[in-house]
């Protein structure tokens, strides 16, 4: 392997680890949170009250 | 080798490994398919089209995984080094299982609409403007035209008509690839998905696939800037004869872009490019047998006092001007034009 082709290889994954790892944080962190809906009677009563 | 092109050269060899290889990823769907359906949650069914079209998908990325890592594990290992003779056949059976997935989602998903199925991926989901909900399908499409792209310039007739060089270039695509690829799952399956396994095996991947070319990538550089090796007056001192293994070689910089492989063999030494003319291949990392130096890459040979392959093939590498002082080997690093004759150092002589 040519050297062009060396460093070109490290400057690509120096690049795609941070970009692949940000994406993975803000879809984990974007991911819809399941309904509950044994907790909606108890938050339905207290909006009422 | 350069002496005629055939679609695929098959042998016994090439057709049990084929085999090998489609009754393993046939284990894996299959495999995928009745573990996805009897863990399903209550109250949550799949079609049989979705679960189908799921495992090739889920088949085409673990493949592709596999395919990223033997580069770098081939550096760390030897025994890596042989998948490499047939990565390709493994990236155009990623392709098809990815062809399988698209074409699947494209029926299932946007078939029946009233715009065309193509337009219909990019713009039925309009919010490019945020992480929940993204239209993670044209991430997938991207990836899918970048893999079709590598698949139809596999053949060693691309190889050769675009160089060795642009091609291994345009194929550093799939790279991007991969990593569309994980955007893909995450902000698609891993969304709408309860249980956290597809998370961990997508996040997996990317970081193994990541840190191996890291680590891998690292270290030849370092070696690129490693001080042991100084040229003086265009001459390198390679070390005693006597440290480098019988056909085997030392690698040392050459002059600009090149490394150069120095062969101990038959008593002498010989130098040539440690870039092979097939897919610039570390010549240098390969041994010397039945006379030739064998890329351990793909096979391709050379002679290593002239850097030509033998007859009938055509390829030929730069060769080096090579010394030997009281067991000591120096090598010229101005490179002599491919297919050079250079008298070998003999080590016997040297040390009469």
């Amino acid at each position: 392997m040519r050297r062009a082709h060396r460093t070109a290889h490290l400057v690509i994954w120096v690049i795609l680890i941070p970009v692949m790892a940000i994406v993975g944080w803000a879809a984990l962190a974007h991911k819809p949170v399941p309904a509950n809906n044994e907790a909606l009677p108890a938050a339905l009563i207290e909006e009422t009250r | 080798m350069a002496v005629g092109y055939k679609a695929v050269i098959w042998n016994g060899f090439k057709k049990s490994y084929l085999f090998s290889l489609w009754a393993v990823i046939a284990a894996f769907i299959a495999s995928f398919v009745i573990m996805t359906s009897l863990t399903q949650p209550e109250g949550e069914s799949f079609h049989p089209v979705q679960l189908v079209m799921r495992a090739f998908g889920f088949a085409g990325f673990a493949l592709l995984t596999f395919i990223l890592i033997i580069g770098p594990m081939a550096r760390l290992t030897p025994r890596f080094k042989p998948l490499l003779y047939n990565r390709r056949h493994m990236g155009v059976s990623a392709f098809i299982l990815m062809l399988i997935h698209a074409a699947l989602v494209m029926v299932w998903y946007h078939g029946f609409s009233d715009i065309n199925p193509l337009l219909s991926v990019l713009t039925t989901n309009p919010n490019y403007d945020r992480i929940g909900g993204f239209p993670f399908e044209s991430l997938g499409l991207a990836a899918f035209l970048i893999i079709f792209l590598m698949a139809a310039t596999s053949h060693d007739f691309w190889l050769a008509n675009l160089g060795a060089p642009f091609w291994k270039a345009l194929h550093m695509g799939v790279y991007f690839a991969f990593a569309l690829l994980v955007a893909h799952v995450l902000l698609g399956l891993v969304q709408h998905e309860k249980s956290p396994l597809y998370a961990y095996w997508v996040l997996g991947s990317a970081g193994l696939v990541g840190a191996l070319h890291l680590i891998t990538g690292w270290r030849e550089f370092a070696k690129d800037r490693r001080t042991g090796f100084k040229a003086k007056d265009g001459w390198v001192e390679v070390g005693p004869a006597s440290d480098i293994p019988n056909d085997r070689a030392v690698i040392v910089p050459g002059e600009g872009r090149e490394r150069i492989a120095v062969f101990r063999y038959d008593g002498q030494v010989s130098a040539i490019s440690n870039a092979c003319k097939h897919q610039n291949g570390p010549l240098g990392e390969g041994r010397i047998v039945n006379g030739c130096v064998v890329c351990p890459w793909h096979g391709y040979e050379y002679k290593p006092r002239d850097g030509r392959s033998p007859a009938p093939f055509t390829e030929k590498v730069a060769t080096y001007k090579v010394g030997l002082q009281d067991g000591i080997v120096f090598v010229n690093t101005k490179a002599l034009p491919a297919g050079t004759d250079v008298e070998p150092a003999r080590i016997e002589e040297a040390r009469a």
